[in-house]
C-alpha cells in the first residue's frame, strides 16, 4: 500500500471547515458528519474499540462506542468521518473497526505496520478538531509549555478533545 | 450467547463505563448499596446479577438505558454477512470477539433503520 498522505488528509479536513463555516472552538463534529448524510450511531462497544465506518448500499454509517469519554468519542468519530472523505471505496467493501487509539503514537504504530490509512484518519481527525487556525489563535501567537498540565487542559477543554489528543496535536505544531 | 459470555460482557461495560466516570468501585458499590466485592466479581463476570441490580447500576453509571450496559442478542446471519475488517492498529488480537461483532452488527442495523419521529 502507497504511503499515507498527511497533506491531502489534513487539507481535506480544512475545507470542510472552510464549507461548514467554523470560527471558533469547540468543532462540531457531529453536526458536519450529519450535514454529509452519515448516520452517526453511538453504541456500547467493548473497550478497546473506539468505532467504525462502513458503508452499506450508498448508506454511510459511523459508528462511536458510547462508553468513552465524549471527548475521546468526538476523536472517534473525527476519524471515522476521515474514513468516509477519503477511503470510501475500502469502507464499501467491508466493515471497517478501529481498534484502540494507538494513533499518538505514529512513528512507533508505522514501525509495526499500521495501514496509512489508519495515518491519514488520525491527521484529519487532528486537523479536523484542532485546526492550524483556531489552534494559533487560542495561543494567542504564543506557544505552550508542554509540561504545563493545567495550560494543555484549558486548551483541550477548550477544543473538547482530550488532553492525550492535544499534546500530539501540539507536538507537530 | 452463553451465559458466562453474557455476564462478562456485562461486567465489562459496568467496568468501562465505571473507569469514563471516574468513580472507584467502593464509590460505585456505595451508590448502589452494594460491597466493593460485588462489584469486583460483577465486572469481571463471575457473579450472576439480579435485574434489580442492573437497573441500579445504570443509574450510578448515568445512562438513561438499561440496555447500555447490556450486549446485544446475536444477530448470526447478519452477522455472517458483513466482513469484518479490522484496522490493524491493534498490536495483537487481529480479530474480533464475537461480542465484538455481535456489537457491531448491532450498531449497523439500528443505523440503517428508517428514522422514527420526525416526519
Amino acid at each position: 500500500m502507497a504511503d499515507a498522505d498527511l497533506d491531502r488528509a489534513r487539507a481535506c479536513a480544512r475545507s470542510i471547515l472552510v464549507e461548514f463555516g467554523v470560527s471558533a472552538p469547540p468543532v462540531p463534529v457531529e453536526r458536519i458528519i450529519k450535514s454529509r448524510k452519515i448516520v452517526i450511531q453511538y453504541a456500547p462497544l467493548e473497550e478497546d474499540l473506539s468505532g467504525m465506518a462502513y458503508i452499506k448500499d450508498g448508506v454511510g454509517i459511523i459508528g462511536v462506542n458510547a462508553l468513552h469519554h465524549p471527548n475521546r468519542q468526538r476523536f472517534s468519530a473525527a476519524h471515522e468521518l476521515a474514513h468516509h472523505v477519503l477511503h470510501a471505496p475500502k469502507i464499501s467493501q467491508a466493515v471497517h473497526v478501529d481498534k484502540g487509539i494507538r494513533v499518538l503514537f505514529r512513528d512507533d504504530v508505522s514501525a509495526l505496520g499500521t495501514e496509512p490509512m489508519e495515518i491519514e484518519a488520525n491527521a484529519f481527525a487532528s486537523e479536523l478538531l484542532i485546526p492550524s487556525d483556531l489552534l494559533a489563535t487560542a495561543l494567542e501567537g504564543g506557544g505552550v509549555d508542554l509540561e504545563d498540565e493545567a495550560a494543555i487542559e484549558a486548551l483541550a477543554r477548550r477544543f473538547k478533545v482530550s488532553s492525550t489528543a492535544m499534546r500530539f496535536r501540539l507536538t507537530r505544531w | 450467547m452463553a451465559g458466562e459470555a453474557l455476564y462478562r460482557a456485562f461486567g465489562s461495560a459496568v467496568s468501562t463505563r465505571r473507569k469514563a466516570l471516574g468513580l472507584t468501585q467502593a464509590e460505585l458499590a456505595a451508590k448502589v448499596n452494594m460491597s466493593r466485592a460485588s462489584i469486583a466479581n460483577i465486572e469481571s463476570g463471575r457473579q450472576n446479577v439480579l435485574l434489580h441490580h442492573v437497573y441500579a447500576l445504570a443509574a450510578a453509571l448515568e445512562l438513561t438505558k438499561v440496555a447500555e450496559l447490556l450486549p446485544p442478542i446475536p444477530q448470526k446471519p447478519l452477522v455472517e454477512e458483513l466482513k469484518m475488517m479490522l484496522s490493524n492498529q491493534a498490536l495483537s488480537k487481529q480479530t474480533l470477539s464475537q461480542n465484538a461483532e455481535a456489537q457491531v452488527a448491532d450498531l449497523i442495523k439500528s443505523a440503517l433503520q428508517p428514522r422514527r419521529g420526525k416526519a
